[in-house]
């Protein structure tokens, strides 16, 4: 009998629990965020953009209403959160964070810290720890997120696509999730963000004769990765040009694939396509004195010789353009090491953790001085190229031609 | 005889399994990290034994009374008076470690999932669940912990082996950076912290149906369990680093948030927190079960069930009163409630086993 009561009242209690649902969330109500931009406001306020999709535009099968497919709100607050939670006052839907791809912050604020807008969206338990991070190179965030983009029609997938594609095959970009970041910053170390830019291409002239010659294959803004933003601890201070991000990239292990020419000093300039390349770089300190070895090796196929006077018949024609090659990838190194060394004075390598890693009494030595000893440190190179295809071609016909 | 149902020994180790991973999946990587760093992996295997000495020291004293429950082993051991004494001292226990249990659920939901929930919902609905499954009887809690292992197992088997793609070595250089030393401490919370607190299940082993090789059966699931534990510690470490580890509320969470295989099995973290839920939940009961069961043998009721309804009503109140705030639990009352576990789980069974020796041998004498 008592059971029975006990029963009943248990599930009464049930019933209350079942009326109250505090955290649902439909789907029409919400504004998906794909992109966050953050740039800096007057008065120490931030400036919050949000490009959010817009579902009717996007959604498969529906035919759209020709409008664009993601639409961008901008607010500024003294915070991140309380300017994305201001974004209700022109947007109809509460912006939802959960979905986010892309977080560009502008340069101006780069240079003044990025670590506790970081830290913000670390904290925010809607957020997802595996979007990347990106710079808005000379230029604010908020401009970044507006331009629309063809191919793919949310922009901040295409940021996201085009960051995968290109660190994977081209090299001088790279891809850093936001916990990636907030690791090196917390092990005091100098984060590299790609940086980001809006390319207004030329357009108009005469129009093609024609409707608006369909619109354009070139669109009139694109949007284009370029360079690696250097950090010195949390604050933006310079950029790495094409050649030095490759090296940077070489150096870091991140290349599995890229394109690579040598001009040889028979002024014949050939094309390399670089596949399944791997670096080793090793810390040591040798008599109290930091030094890093790095090693590439990685397997090469001649792509394009352009120029009559470079021979491919031999193994040791192959070889010689093997040595250039070494040579070139060793140079790209060098021009990164350089730069972050004497330009930048900041181990964007970090090359200080791994000789922390391989020895650490020595480095409890090196640390406090670590900023001054850096740009000494001694790097020894070694590039192993290996060419071994000639592509469908075996000697260049180009030398034939002219007799 | 209060408990008329009976555990199979293999439900018995189910439940040991899921009690020592208890809350641990979530609190674990970054307790134990906190204080041996990157070598916290090391402190984990090296913990596990420790953690197996101090198992086999609770079902040696649980044998000193094998159809006895603790309580009224006590009260055997050590006279009425002293008897009742250390009783209500590991009720408390008990109870405080039960309130915890449910703190820890509500506080995670509430900051992970259900961002808007009041805390005291899900507090209600977590200890509903428990006052139902003590009313179906201990039977029940076994077989239904049976039901629940392969699909806490199969979480956790995925939760690993999707993120190890992800591992990066290098977080786990370099080796004893501090020296033996940290490791050792980090060794010794790897040992009381998730084995000490089974000190519950000598509530629920009298009732254990008996058989041959039940106690080598608990040492290979206890095994099982830190060896769990210490590959959850060893992914967190290699896959995001030491200090996210350490300075992350949940870093088992996040980590199940950067799950992606081929940008098509992601975003799976909720499911990741379903296996916790149940090694928590089957903890927690087991709490609940050992203080209203503990209570009616120290007072001698002839049924248990009326405590039921006041305990979840107590429990409600203290889950609150436990800890301020998050800080609190996870970072402040750590070190002191390890403190606690050793008293529980080592003194006080050492100081029990050798007064049971001692009044044996003076009982022989006389």
């Amino acid at each position: 009998m008592t059971s029975k009561i006990f029963l009943t009242a248990i599930s009464i209690l049930l019933m209350f629990t079942l009326g109250g649902c505090w955290d649902r969330k439909e789907l029409n109500e919400l504004g998906i965020a794909v992109a966050i931009g953050v740039d800096t406001a007057p008065k120490n306020q931030f400036k919050v953009t949000a490009q959010v999709v817009v579902p009717s535009e996007v959604a498969a099968g529906q035919s759209s209403k020709g409008g664009t497919s993601v639409t961008v709100y901008e607010e500024v607050a003294p915070t991140m959160m309380e300017a994305i939670q201001k974004m209700t006052e022109i947007s109809p839907r509460k912006v939802y964070l959960g979905h986010i791809r892309m977080f560009v912050i502008g340069e101006a604020l780069a240079r003044k810290g990025i670590a506790s807008v970081v830290e913000t969206l670390v904290r925010e338990p809607t957020v997802r720890a595996d979007f990347y991070v990106a710079v808005a190179k000379e230029g604010a965030a908020s401009d970044i997120l507006q331009v629309t983009t063809p191919l793919e029609p949310i922009p901040a997938n295409k940021m996201y696509a085009s960051l995968t594609v290109s660190s994977e095959a081209w090299a001088p970009t790279t891809k850093v999730t936001v916990d990636e970041l907030m690791k090196t910053l917390m092990n005091s170390g100098c984060p590299v963000l790609p940086g980001i830019q809006a390319v207004e291409n030329k357009s108009d002239s005469d129009k093609g004769n024609s409707k608006d010659n369909i619109a354009s294959t070139i669109p009139v803004m694109d949007l284009k990765f370029n360079g690696l933003g250097v950090f010195k601890k949390d604050r933006l201070i310079g950029w790495l040009n094409e050649n030095e991000s490759k090296g940077y990239n070489y150096i870091q292990n991140q290349i599995k694939e890229s394109m690579e020419h040598v001009d040889t000093d028979k002024g014949v300039r050939i094309g390399i396509r670089t596949f399944d390349s791997k670096t080793d770089v090793k810390g040591s300190v040798v008599r109290g004195n930091p030094v890093i070895r790095i090693h590439v090796k990685s397997r090469g196929a001649i792509e394009e010789i352009h120029g009559k006077s470079q021979a491919l018949d031999s193994t040791q024609s192959l070889h010689w353009l093997e040595q250039q090659d070494n040579k070139h990838v060793t140079e790209l190194m060098q021009m990164a090491v350089h730069s972050a060394q004497h330009t930048y004075k900041a181990d964007i390598f970090g090359f200080g953790e791994l000789i922390h890693e391989s020895d650490p009494k020595a480095w409890k030595k090196l640390k406090p001085n670590w900023d001054q000893t850096f740009p000494e440190v001694k790097v020894y190179y070694l590039t192993q190229v290996k060419l071994r295809k000639v592509g469908m071609l075996l000697d260049t016909f180009q030398q034939k031609m002219k007799e | 005889m209060l408990e008329k149902g009976r555990l199979s020994t293999r439900q018995f180790t189910v439940l040991i399994f899921l009690s020592c991973i208890g809350d641990m999946i979530l609190i674990y990587p970054s307790a134990i990290s906190s204080m041996s760093r990157q070598d916290a992996w090391i402190s984990s295997l090296l913990g596990l034994l420790g953690g197996l000495l101090v198992l086999w020291l609770m079902l040696h004293v649980s044998q000193l009374h094998p159809d006895k429950t603790l309580v009224e082993a006590i009260q055997l051991i050590f006279g009425k008076w002293l008897g009742s004494i250390v009783n209500l001292w590991y009720l408390f226990y008990f109870f405080m470690l039960c309130s915890y249990l449910v703190r820890e659920v509500g506080d995670f939901l509430t900051t992970q999932i259900f961002l808007n929930t009041p805390l005291k919902i899900i507090y209600l609905l977590f200890i509903l669940l428990m006052v139902y499954a003590l009313h179906a009887g201990l039977e029940s809690i076994g077989r239904s912990s049976e039901i629940l292992l392969p699909i806490f197992l199969l979480v956790a088997m995925i939760f690993i082996f999707c993120l190890l793609p992800q591992s990066k070595p290098e977080n786990l250089k370099p080796f004893l950076e501090n020296g033996a030393i940290p490791v050792l401490y980090g060794a010794y919370f790897a040992s009381i912290y998730p084995f000490g607190e089974l000190i519950v299940l000598l509530m629920v082993i009298p009732y254990v149906k008996r058989e041959q090789k039940i106690k080598k059966d608990i040492i290979i699931v206890a095994l099982g369990a830190g060896l769990l534990l210490s590959l959850i510690i060893l992914v967190s470490l290699l896959v995001l680093g030491v200090d996210m580890t350490i300075n992350n509320t949940y870093p088992t969470y996040f980590l199940a948030q950067k799950i992606n295989i081929g940008n098509f099995l992601q975003r799976i973290e909720s499911t990741m927190a379903v296996a916790w839920l149940i090694s928590t939940f089957s903890k927690a009961v087991i709490c609940y079960y050992a203080f209203t069961m503990g209570v009616a043998q120290l007072t001698g009721l002839s049924n248990q069930k009326i405590l039921y309804f006041p305990a979840a009503i107590m429990l409600f109140g203290m889950a609150d009163l436990a800890a301020p705030d998050v800080l609190y639990y996870l970072k402040h009352i750590v070190p002191y409630w390890m403190d606690w576990d050793l008293t529980n789980a080592v003194v006080i069974p050492c100081i029990l086993w050798i007064t049971w020796a001692c009044r044996r041998k003076w009982k022989g004498k006389s």
